[in-house]
């Protein structure tokens, strides 16, 4: 066995960086398979991946200090921050309105795509109603 | 829209139910219309003047990449008396419920 050789390929913390690397990329393009395949939950996973790629970052540059290790463990935290707080920046406050479960809904008046009214008379009839607040086509 | 996209996909599972799929959001009549031509099974709202949104409350401000107000998604269930039945909301605005959460929650509310 070559010793000199062995111990080019052993560069401390090598393995670290590169398997940071590949989870810190790897996690947005989770993110888009996610939307591809439809499946509309919060990517918790993201800043999950991000925040061990950016500590996998970290121990590199531990274990062996150099001006790219250290930008890579930079770009790394930042992006782990960012997805923190991106998914932060979703939260959604708790539902406090007018709407009581078991009660009747409350009164309105507004129109439909044909432009015709369509007002809380118009819930009770024949059929139930799921009734689907979206964000529209932007 | 990929909501739309799966409610509109799984219309005849809701219909045998007797449940109607009503979508609101708070664009103007002419982008109403685009989404009622593209869903046709859903019966969809122009709530521009957010009069449904606010009689229910789901107003979520500033929440628009322009900083505009919008309707935060909610998933309400009402019976053929008009009474409220189920209400969710989820956590996270990139959360959405599954038409096979809804399907489960109607027969389990609506009965």
């Amino acid at each position: 066995m070559d010793k000199t050789s062995s111990t080019a390929k052993r560069i401390p913390g090598r393995a670290a960086l590169w398997l940071g690397l590949v989870l810190g990329l790897l996690a947005p393009i989770f993110y888009v398979a996610q939307l591809r395949l439809e499946r509309l939950t919060a990517p918790w996973y993201m800043p999950i991946l991000g925040t061990l790629a950016a500590a996998l970052a970290a121990y590199a540059v531990f274990r062996r200090r150099g001006i790219m290790r250290f930008l890579v463990a930079l770009l790394l935290i930042l992006l782990a921050g960012l997805e923190w707080s991106a998914l932060w920046a979703t939260k959604l406050p708790p539902y406090s309105g007018p709407v009581v479960v078991g009660q009747p809904f409350p009164s309105f008046t507004t129109t439909l795509a044909d432009g015709k009214h369509f007002t809380q008379a118009d819930l009770a009839g024949p059929q139930a109603t799921a009734m689907v607040f979206f964000r529209g086509r932007w | 829209m990929i909501e739309l996209v799966q409610l509109e996909k799984h219309e005849g599972e809701f219909a045998r139910r007797g449940v109607r799929l009503v979508v609101v959001s708070e664009e103007g009549q002419e982008d109403a219309a685009e989404t009622q031509k593209q869903f046709p099974h859903l019966l969809v709202v122009a709530d521009s003047e957010r009069k449904l949104i606010s009689a229910t409350g789901v107003l979520h401000e500033k929440a628009k990449p322009d900083g505009g107000d919008t309707a935060a998604p909610t998933t309400i269930l009402i019976d053929r008396s008009g009474r409220v039945r189920w209400l969710f909301r989820p956590d996270f605005v990139l959360t959405r419920l599954a038409p096979e959460a809804l399907l489960e929650a109607a027969d389990k509310h609506l009965k």
